[in-house]
């Protein structure tokens, strides 16, 4: 069974972030990725204004994982585990802004792009 | 019976493991030999960064082993929980014999890890200042900022450029109540300015008051923080807010968590922890104009600031 995943480009402190589904192809890329990820200790996500990452829920039959990708830093939660990698030069971060770019308007597209960067 | 911990992680468990008895004696003998590397446990607390912040040697239990015993023989008497790693051995480093013989005791520690570990405790760099209300602040040391943090106003003054002093207002410092573990991502900036803590994600001002911001602009927010109750004067036992706009886009606010001398801000950026810093670092809080205040901090991509609101509420409810 394919999973599917939503993505949540966390930007917004009152306002809803921008949200948006991936494809099934997609999701299964993300989720290759994401398993080739080498392991990294726990550490403290950014709390900032402004682009704070990617927040995206994957559901795989009954099981919803929640994976936090921020600053080369992937926090992946299930249940009660937390498992933390490592996102060499940020590709993973990069390669999920790009599934957004059809969805963000062009200034908050920029906005997370320039990050980055 | 003696118990080690390596203090490295933030979010998962430290790994633990205790230690045989003929580990005991060794260890007994090389911190004896070199009392120095013993710290309190809280000691440099603050400045210990994330990642390896040393090991903490705890006695879980009294019972004849060789530390039991060695401690009843001789004078040197070591505290029943202290922290290694943290100062330098003159010789053998009692925290390195200890992680070379942890795999002994069943404990795994992964290669990154080791590694961590093998680079050092790391000290953080002095904070800037205090980073909480409850800290001591010395007001000489308060720098001024480039540009002044907005002062309050008492309520008899003519004049109102900044926020009032409004003789009753209400504070709460309890950013530790929004973090809580079950409601810190279901809550927003606005829920806490409110102090209300409703596992709204995505409060809107008006909403509730029933006519909720129609743009992302200071005057249709201020719109819509009217539609809520909060107006532009003092009231009775009032909290008080302000409120910050990216154009277009989002709306901020911080709230007033401490009356004077230091008149301390939080924020909720989003569905991350409350805190009492801004993005760069900086404590909100100000003394006489030094300092800092959501006027002068820095706000990010959210530009604009509007204004300060008050409402004579201790939770002003939203939606």
């Amino acid at each position: 069974m394919s999973a599917s995943c939503e993505v949540e480009l966390d930007i917004f402190s009152g306002m809803p972030n921008p949200t948006w589904i991936l494809t099934n192809a997609a999701a299964d890329n993300f989720l290759k990725q994401l398993a080739a990820l080498p392991p990294t200790s726990a550490r403290e996500l950014s709390g900032n204004l402004g682009y704070r990452g990617f927040i995206v829920q994957c559901t795989e039959g009954e099981n919803t994982r929640l994976i936090r990708v921020q600053k080369g830093i992937v926090h992946i939660s299930e249940g009660e585990t937390n498992v933390y990698a490592y996102d060499a030069n940020r590709e993973l971060e990069r390669w999920v802004l790009n599934t957004g770019r059809s969805h963000l308007k062009d200034e908050i597209y920029q906005v997370a792009e320039r990050e980055l960067r | 019976m003696i118990e080690i911990e390596l203090d490295i992680f933030s979010g998962m468990p430290n790994p633990t493991w205790v230690l045989s008895r003929d580990q005991e004696g060794p260890l007994y003998e090389l911190l004896s030999a070199d009392t120095k590397q013993i710290s309190p446990v809280t000691r440099l607390s603050q400045r210990l960064g994330l990642g390896y912040r040393g090991l903490i040697v705890r006695r879980i239990k009294t019972d004849d082993g060789v530390w039991d015993k060695a401690l009843a023989r001789r004078r040197q008497r070591f505290p029943d929980e202290f922290r290694l790693g943290i100062t330098k051995a003159k010789k053998e480093s009692a925290a390195d014999w200890l992680i070379k013989t942890a795999d002994r005791q069943g404990a795994r520690i992964a290669d990154d890890v080791q590694e961590v570990v093998s680079r050092g405790v790391v000290i953080v760099p002095r904070p800037r200042g205090p980073i909480e209300p409850t800290a001591t602040i010395d007001r000489k040391s308060v720098k001024q900022a480039e540009v002044p943090a907005d002062a309050p106003y008492k309520p008899t003054d003519e004049e109102h450029k900044t926020w009032w002093a409004c003789g009753s207002n209400y504070f709460n410092a309890n950013a530790w109540w929004f973090n809580e573990a079950a409601h810190v991502t279901k809550n927003n900036c606005y829920c806490f300015a409110s102090n209300h803590r409703p596992d709204i994600r995505y409060a809107l001002p008006g909403l509730r008051g029933g006519h909720p911001a129609t743009a992302l602009t200071c005057g249709a927010v201020i719109d819509g923080l009217h539609a809520d109750g909060w107006t532009n004067g003092c009231q009775p036992n009032a909290l008080t807010i302000a409120l910050v706009i990216w154009p277009g886009n989002d709306y901020h606010f911080y709230r007033l968590v401490t009356g004077g001398p230091f008149w301390w801000w939080g924020h909720k950026p989003g569905g991350t922890p409350a805190k009492y810093t801004d993005d760069c670092g900086n404590p909100i809080y100000q003394y006489q104009g030094k300092g800092y205040a959501p006027n002068n901090i820095c706000r990010g991509p959210y530009i604009n600031f509007c204004d300060y609101f008050y409402q004579n509420n201790w939770t002003a409810f939203v939606a």
